[in-house]
């Protein structure tokens, strides 16, 4: 079991819902977005121009550079490949932020620990889906486990050919994105 | 879109300067100790209990930085699980080695007698110094985003650095100590001279270096300091002040002032060093940032200016009813 998701660039209009959703799921300060949307270009060349809205928010990598940098072993892995964080046991070091290339992680200045999207775990345990693809109306946004080479989230990649972003990084993340 | 390092500033930066002076220091007081030089043998207890507190200083200052600082014991439950982790516990045997060997010389101590075991010591515990000056080489280089820390001349680049600071602490403290006109403290400026050399070629080399790197991120840190926003400290606080003034005050001027001179002006541009180093590491682009956001700070501020407008808004249509 490995959950990932898929996010189809093409389908999204950049109405900022999933934003928002998972500000109010994770009762989450006005300031603070695990789930970020950018307005990307345009981009190309007159006349094969484009432009186009991004969502980015944890990339749950299987080789994150925040869980092996955490010196407290508060930022791990779960065994269905979510990475989580014990709040526990984060002492704030903001190590895990400086070394996150994707700018998914945020010090909760309230709580004094780091934060980031938590694919909405207890949603998914509950067999629920996670509250920014509930939340999509174009359905731009599929979870799935990764591991089952039938599931929806697996099928789609292979069709459209879909890729994480900046995979050459090497942190193997588990969100995939259909480029528009 | 050069947007800086923003998460570690200036105190992260200073324990690392802290902590490269103080066990270079250390390192180059032992070896020489070690070649049984009659001034080290005479000031190495003081100069290791110097270390010593310059390494409790610089980790009071990693504990000042983190947010829960209750929980800083737990940084040292998972001894060997990451490379901060095994900074820290290096940093706890660095200390405590250090105090060991600077039991060895004084005289009221049972075993400030025995040598081979002393020596024994100063080895042991000139390797941790070393291991401990290098990890933040490391543990930044594991940031896989930020290029400008992944060039391979990091760790080389934190040691000649540190050697650099550490000899000029240890020549303001042979001054401290009235060993101002020897042929020992000679030594170490000569010594201080040739990694201010190296230094001034390693700097300016990996800095260049990564100015003309393949990679984007590279470039784009390189650029804060060559000609950027850091231009200033870096050129100036590092290169100039830092590295070549000392150098030429070492070569060409024979007085105990300009030592004293050069060496703080070397401790200044370690300092710079850290801080620059720290800050010129960008991260890599997301797709979309180049148009720029709302800081956090914005927001709060927009969200609080809002608030306030319906607050007045509300008031006067309450007003307004009443009426």
């Amino acid at each position: 079991m490995h959950w990932g998701m898929l996010i189809d660039l093409r389908k999204c209009v950049g109405c900022y819902a999933c934003t928002v959703a998972c500000q109010n799921e994770n009762n989450l300060p006005i300031d603070l977005k695990y789930n970020k949307l950018k307005k990307v270009g345009p981009v190309g060349e007159y006349p094969n121009l484009t432009s186009y809205n991004i969502t980015t928010a944890c990339m749950h990598c299987a080789e994150a550079p925040c869980v092996e940098g955490c010196p407290t072993g508060a930022s791990y892995y779960r065994e269905d490949g979510i990475v989580a964080v014990d709040q526990e046991k984060c002492v704030g070091c903001m190590f895990c932020m400086i070394v996150c290339p994707y700018d998914a992680r945020h010090l909760n200045e309230q709580t004094g620990v780091v934060e980031k999207c938590t694919m909405c775990v207890t949603r998914l345990e509950e067999g629920r889906v996670t509250r920014c693809v509930e939340t999509c109306q174009l359905q731009a946004r599929v979870v799935g486990d990764l591991d089952e080479p039938d599931s929806e989230i697996v099928k789609q990649i292979r069709k459209h050919n879909a890729k994480p972003l900046h995979e050459h990084l090497g942190t193997k993340p588990s969100v995939y994105y259909i480029m528009p | 879109m050069e947007q800086r390092q923003e998460y570690w500033k200036t105190i992260p930066a200073s324990y690392f300067f802290l902590a490269a002076m103080g066990a270079m220091m250390f390192v180059i007081s032992a070896v020489s100790d070690l070649m049984a030089n009659q001034v080290a043998l005479k000031i190495n207890g003081w100069v290791s209990i110097i270390a010593l507190v310059i390494a409790g200083c610089g980790s009071l200052l990693l504990l000042a930085e983190l947010t829960h600082r209750s929980r800083a014991h737990l940084v040292n439950a998972r001894p060997f699980s990451s490379v901060m982790s095994f900074g820290s516990v290096i940093q706890t045997l660095y200390m405590a080695l250090v105090f060991i060997y600077a039991t060895f010389f004084f005289s009221f101590i049972p075993w400030s007698g025995m040598i081979m075991i002393k020596n024994g010591v100063a080895v042991l515990t000139i390797i941790v110094a070393l291991l401990y000056v290098a990890y933040p080489g490391v543990e930044l280089g594991e940031a896989k985003g930020r290029a400008f820390w992944n060039g391979g001349g990091l760790v080389s680049l934190f040691l000649i650095s540190g050697m650099t600071t550490g000899s000029a602490a240890l020549i303001l403290l042979l001054m401290l100590f009235g060993y101002a006109d020897t042929a020992y403290t000679n030594m170490i400026k000569l010594f201080s001279t040739a990694m201010l050399l190296l230094q001034l070629v390693a700097m300016v080399g990996y800095v260049f270096g990564m100015k003309v790197s393949a990679n984007e991120e590279a470039r784009r840190g390189a650029n804060i300091l060559w000609c950027g926003e850091l231009k200033t400290s870096f050129w100036w606080g590092i290169i100039f002040f830092g590295t070549i003034l000392p150098l030429l005050g070492n070569l060409f001027m024979g007085s105990i002032y300009w030592l004293v001179m050069s060496s703080i002006l070397v401790l200044v541009g370690g300092v710079y060093f850290r801080i620059d180093f720290l800050l010129a590491a960008v991260r890599i682009v997301l797709p979309g940032e180049e148009h720029g956001e709302m800081s956090r700070k914005e927001i709060k501020e927009f969200a609080a200016m809002l608030e306030n407008r319906w607050q007045e808004k509300a008031v006067c249509l309450g007003a307004m009813k009443e009426k």
